[in-house]
Formats: C-alpha cells, structure tokens, sequence
C-alpha cells in the first residue's frame, strides 16, 4: 500500500511503518531548528525575557527566549512557536539533537503552569512513532513571592462534552470528551467515511473557562494533538506533533474556533470530583492505562478457525458475562415456522422446532439443517433470534430480527475469514420481509437504516463488573468506554457500527470490533423498557460462539452532531 | 497463643454439605424430658455456642481467630475472597444441639460482599483488566451453616460453610 498522509482506509487497517530511532531523529531535525509551524504570525513578545517554571516533583526548567523565535534551554538553543489566548499561553519547541520536545500552558494571570514534556523512541509506549508525554503542573518562579499553593490539575469537568473544532488550518474535527482518560475524535475532512477513533487523553482543568486537551492517537500514527480551548469563549490554541500515515512530521501550532455539541451525563457519585480514576502507582514516567487490543486478541489462520468451528462450537450453551442482566430467552417461536426473504441476501426458511431448536434451509430448495437457536422478544412481537448455519465456508451466523407485527426483518449476517484477520468478525446487512402463516405482508416495505441513534449514548450494565456505555458517534461508529469502580468513565475504544430502526423506540444495532478482539455485537435495544437484548458472535482459539447479550440501559445523553454526517 | 486468620481465598466444599444433618430449629422433645440440670447444660451449650458463632462473624469480617477454636485446618471455607459477612436481621440465629451435646450447627442467614475475579474473555472484561479492574465486588444473600463439637475444655468450629449463595438484588 502506498503511504497516506492521512489514510483511506480505516486506521486500524493501515499499517504505520515501524519508523526507527534514527528515521524520527533525523525528521525532527529541521523542526527542532525552526519550530512549529503556524498559519498565523509569530508572537515575539517573550523575546528578550526569561521564564522559569517550577516542578511539582522534579526540578525547575528556565528557558530565555531569544530573537527571532530563538531560545535556549539548558544550554541548547532551539526554534520555538508560541500563542497566546486571553490571559493563557501556550510555548512550543522541539530540543536539538534528542526526540524529544516541551509544551508549556502558561496562564500569566495566575502564573501557573503546565509542563507537556514530550517523547519520541518507546518507552513507555511500545512504538517509537508514538508520542509519550509526561504532564508537569507548576508554577513561574519571579523571586519575588512564595510558592502558591494552587495548581492546574486533571479534571473531570470535561467528561461528557462533545466540541467541534475549525482550525486555521482548515481542518474540522468533531471531538467527543466522554471519558476522563479518553476521548474519541472524529476527522470531518482528511479522514474517508468520517469514523470516529479513540485515544488516550489528558484533561487539565486551567481556570473555570480553560482547560487543556491532549489526546495521542496510540496504535494508529501515534500523533499527539493538544489544546487549551476556552469553554465559554470557544477559542482554542494548540499544537500538533508527530507522523503522519505517510511519515511526514507534522509539527504546527493552530488556533480553532469551537462550536458546543451537548454533554453526555456523568456517572460518579455527587460530590466526587477526583479525575485521576486510572492512575498507577509507582508508574514510570509517561506511563499510563493505554488500550491496545491487537496483544491481547488470538490472530488465527483460516485453517485454525476451520478446525475451531468444526471441533469446538457453541451456540447459547454457556452462560454469558455480556448477559448477566439479560432477559429470559423467549419460546414463543416454538412451533412456529416462517421464511424470511431478503432483498439482496439469500431467501431462509424457518421451521421453529422447540424453544432453542430451528430448522433451515436456503432458498427454498435443499437440505433442512438443524441449528440451535435462542429468541428474544424484546417489544410483543418483535423478535431478535441468532444461529450458525452449518456448512457455510465462512462460518455464518445469522442474527434476526424478525417483526411479526410488520413483517419486516432485518438480519446481520456475521462471518469469519475477512482478508484481514480469519478469526475477526465481519458483517453485513440483510433487509427483507417474512412470508409466514398470520404474518402481514409489508409490500415493499423495509426496516431502514436510522441517524435516531447518531450522537446518542446508552450505558449498559450487563453483569456484576461488567459494564459500558456506548456512543454512536458517527453513523458507521460505535464506540465503548469501560467505568471504573468510581463510575469515572475510563478507557475507550471503538469499530464500525450499523443502526437500524425497528420500531419507534426499537433500534437493532450492530458493531465490529476490529483489530480488535474480533467479536460482532448485535443488540436490539427498546428504549421504551431501556433494555435490549442480543448476540455476540465471537472466534478464538478456544471456539466459535454465539453468546447472550442483554443489559439494562440508562440513557446518557445525546450529542448533536446530525449536520456534521448530511445524508447522501 | 497461635492465632489464625481467615482463608478468604478458599473454595466452597458442596460436597460437604451431602454429609451436613438436616437442621430442626426447635428443640427436640428429648430437651424437654431432660432433668433441670441437664436443660440448664444445654442452655449453657446453647450460649457457648452463640457466642462462638459471634466470634466466627468478626473472624470473617477481619479479626483474628484463637486457633484452639478450629477443630480442624480448613474448617471454615465459604469460597472466593469474602470482604465483609453480616447476620441477616430479618431472621434469627437458628441453633441445633445433638440429643448427646457433643455437637451443635448455627444456620445463618447473611448478607455478604465479596471480590470475584474477572475472568471473562470479552472485550470490555479485556479493557476492564487494563484499568486494575480484574476484580469486582459483588454482594450476595446466602445461609451460613457451622458445625461445631465439643473438645474436651471448650466447643469448637468444626465446619463452616456458605449454602444457597446468590447474587443479592
């Protein structure tokens, strides 16, 4: 594949070239001389002073800022970039001969300030193109005045914000803050398909009004992109530093204009404002609680996956973590049978058997294969069953949903041995109409797909430690964040999503995880009751399932981005 | 003396309770023959043995445990990692005592809270881990049966175990 900048494929299929050491000290050479680039002029009024920032933990930094965008720190003589917004300033420079960097957030009214030091090489992150940054809160020494006793500090009173941005560069980005630890962004313009990705952040609580941003895009570009924004003003400054998709050094200061999405709802007990849920012990400088999936997820041949799906499949023979919470499964299509025709997919027929045992066959001719099956009935007469189909090269399973009251269904069809990864789920969309016994006839009438879920969030809780919330944040993604004990929302991450109206009130959604773990998700949520009710469809070295799904819900909120995704 | 403390990372023993005798919360009819100092005896028991129990509920909430008080190594396993055990208000203490008052059982019915382990396999349980999160706190309702016997100066915690436990809604 040729190097994109900013590629065509969804991130977590392209694959960033592992740039070693010297590649990256070599293209941070020119910055580290000139640094930051920015579309607007230059500010020079730090030429000529000095600034000397004490750390809390480590030991003061001094820079003396020279002409023509010069300064010197410890000796060594750099380019620097700096804006200024309001009262806060934001100082930018990359140090010769090192991978290395600083960013300071001054606020010359207070005179605190915040220390982004900044890393190239590894360590902690597993990937040299991957920034690593250590976050320094502080103060300006003028030697005229004690220490004062306040501090930026992480904060929790950005979770649950969404913005979206305009820089001056041009570009748009839609950022989701729902997490204290995360977020998820979402690229309008250089991105194809407008996915939304997820990403290790910080949320450093500056004033009342400002708060600084930084988000790494760790196991895509390993780019950061950091911002003080003013909440009330909706301004922001910021700087961006890293490889792009074509491993091109993107290192520019920006400023942005913000428009205020709406705010998710927060979950942690009234009062508790602490905003560090994640933080390690003894952690090692830079360290921090970054998901990465891919090592932790089986990668199988198609040969292993055969020889699973042959050995060592089940279907809702287990019970389930996702469905601790669940609803009973339904017999009531015991006895029953019906064919399901969809419009582009193949034409099933059904014979109910029992309460968790069908018969099928395609297209209308064939043998009549057995399968266990378990059925929900989430909303009287709207149906959500699942099964493999036996036989089929690709491992298929079918998960249903069949409205008896219409006739209309909709299935998603998962399968395995996708060209990326053969254990990792892929899926498509069925529509169609059942043909049945006491079953309306809905013409030509189908379920559609639905921007209803565009922006909204849904926690789920679906067993004892076991929960999430879910924010379809584009109308292809579908991302997740895990709570802590503390109900802080942590770690996020997320895949291609699907939604689709059942019903008022009844939505059938899906998502993909990719690169990740592998599993499709199927849910049909009613909002009316605020649960759903689902399948999992999952493959690993251990086997080939179709598991339970099933949470009660409580509804987060909903994020405006509608006019962000205009409808082709 | 040797003290011990509680096994809170044990597991629950079913088979043990296939042996465990069924529990007759009133008295038998032989109590009531019995002459006055042998009714006085087992009220006596009785008291030794509620007392104990009392000692064997702050020994699973966290306190130490005289080891002459165990009749046995592992007599008291109610599984997983227990955090905090209570007497269910709701219901009293139900004491048995052996027509020969050699041995006696306590049923308790209990509200407990434990840590379970997170071992499940998917994703969210996957990223749940990586928060320091591989363990939960659940709470359940269950009745707690102890065996006890008669050593030579004192009673002694024979067997206790949890039965009936489920997840308290």
């Amino acid at each position: 594949m040729a190097l994109q900048a900013y590629p065509d494929v969804p991130l977590f299929r392209y694959p960033y070239t592992k740039l070693t050491n010297g590649q990256i000290s070599s293209k941070l050479k020119p910055a580290c001389e000139s640094g930051p680039l920015s579309k607007g002029a230059r500010e020079s009024d730090l030429a000529g002073t000095s600034l000397r920032i004490m750390r809390d933990g480590a030991d003061p930094m001094t820079w003396q800022f020279g002409q023509n965008g010069r300064l010197t720190m410890s000796g060594q003589e750099a380019g620097y970039g700096t804006l200024t917004m309001g009262h806060v300033t934001l100082i930018s420079h990359l140090v010769p001969e090192t991978m290395k960097g600083w960013t300071i957030v001054w606020d010359r009214q207070s005179d605190l300030a915040t220390i982004f030091e900044l890393w190239f090489g590894g360590d902690p992150s597993p990937h040299s193109r991957e920034v690593n940054r250590a976050v320094w809160h502080g103060y300006v020494d003028k030697g005229d005045r004690k220490a004062p006793a306040e501090r930026h500090s992480p904060t929790l009173r950005v979770e649950g914000r969404a913005l979206s941005w305009t820089e001056d560069t041009g570009n748009r980005t839609i950022d989701y803050y729902p997490s204290v630890t995360y977020s998820h962004w979402v690229e309008l313009d250089r991105l194809k398909e407008g996915r939304g990705y997820s990403a290790p952040a910080d949320y450093i609580q500056i004033s009342e009004d400002l708060y600084a941003y930084t988000r790494v895009e760790a196991e895509f570009s390993g780019l950061m992109h950091m911002y003080v924004m003013d909440a009330n003003r909706l301004e922001q400054i910021g700087m961006r530093l890293g490889f792009n998709g074509a491993d091109d050094l993107e290192y520019y200061l920006f400023r942005g204009k913000g428009e205020w999405l709406g705010q998710l709802a927060r979950f942690e007990k009234f009062g508790d404002f602490s905003a560090e849920p994640l933080k390690t012990e003894n952690a090692k400088k830079g360290e921090r609680r970054i998901y990465r999936p891919l090592p932790t997820m089986d990668i199988m041949s198609e040969a292993e996956v055969a020889e699973v799906a042959r050995n060592t499949s089940h279907a809702f023979t287990k019970p389930s973590g996702m469905a601790g919470n669940g609803t009973s499964p339904s017999q009531a299509l015991s006895g029953r049978s019906f064919a399901v025709t969809y419009d582009d997919g193949p034409s099933m027929e059904y014979r109910f058997d029992s309460g968790d045992s069908l018969s099928w066959r395609e297209s209308g001719s064939g043998r009549w294969m057995k399968a266990r099956y378990n059925a929900w009935e989430v909303m009287p007469g709207a149906f959500i069953f699942g099964h493999f189909l036996e036989g089929k090269p690709d491992h298929d399973a079918h998960i249903v949903v069949a409205d008896l009251d219409s006739g209309m269904a909709t299935a998603f069809r998962g399968y395995l041995n996708t060209p990326y990864i053969a254990n990792e789920a892929g899926a498509e969309t069925f529509f169609g109409k059942i043909v049945g016994d006491g079953v309306a006839d809905p013409g030509s009438g189908r379920h559609e797909r639905t921007r209803d879920m565009l922006g909204q969030a849904f926690t789920w809780e679906y067993s004892p430690g076991v929960n999430s919330m879910h924010v379809y944040s584009t109308p292809n993604t579908v991302s997740w964040v895990i709570p802590t004990p503390t109900n802080h929302f942590g770690s996020e991450w997320s895949g291609t999503g699907d939604f689709i109206k059942i019903r008022d009130e009844l939505y059938f959604n899906r998502w993909q995880e990719e690169a990740c773990n592998g599993t499709l998700g199927t849910i049909l949520i009613n909002m009316r009751t605020m649960h759903d009710a689902g399948i999992g469809y999952h493959c690993d070295k251990e086997e080939l399932s179709l598991g339970p799904v099933g949470a009660p819900a409580r509804n987060a909120g909903k994020i405006d981005v509608g006019k962000f995704f205009p409808q082709v | 003396m040797e003290q011990t403390t509680s096994n809170r990372r044990a597991f629950l023993k079913t088979s043990a309770f296939a042996a465990a005798p069924i529990f007759a919360v009133a008295a038998p009819a032989a109590v009531m023959a019995d002459d006055h100092g042998a009714k006085l005896a087992r009220l006596e028991d009785q008291r030794a043995i509620e007392a104990l129990h009392r000692k064997l509920m702050r020994h699973l909430n966290g306190a130490q445990l005289d080891s002459g008080l165990l009749a046995r190594q592992g007599a008291i396993d109610l599984g997983g990692e227990l955090l905090s055990i209570g007497h269910d208000p709701l219901h009293d203490l139900a004491v048995q005592l052996s027509e020969d008052g050699q041995l006696a059982w306590t049923k308790c019915e209990c509200r407990l809270e434990r840590h379970v382990e997170l071992t499940g396999k998917s994703t969210i349980e996957k990223m749940a881990r990586l928060q320091g999160q591989g363990m939960y706190r659940q709470n359940e309702v269950g009745l707690l049966t102890t065996e006890f016997r008669k050593g030579n100066t004192s009673w002694q915690i024979a067997q206790a175990r949890l039965i009936d436990g489920r997840l308290s809604v």
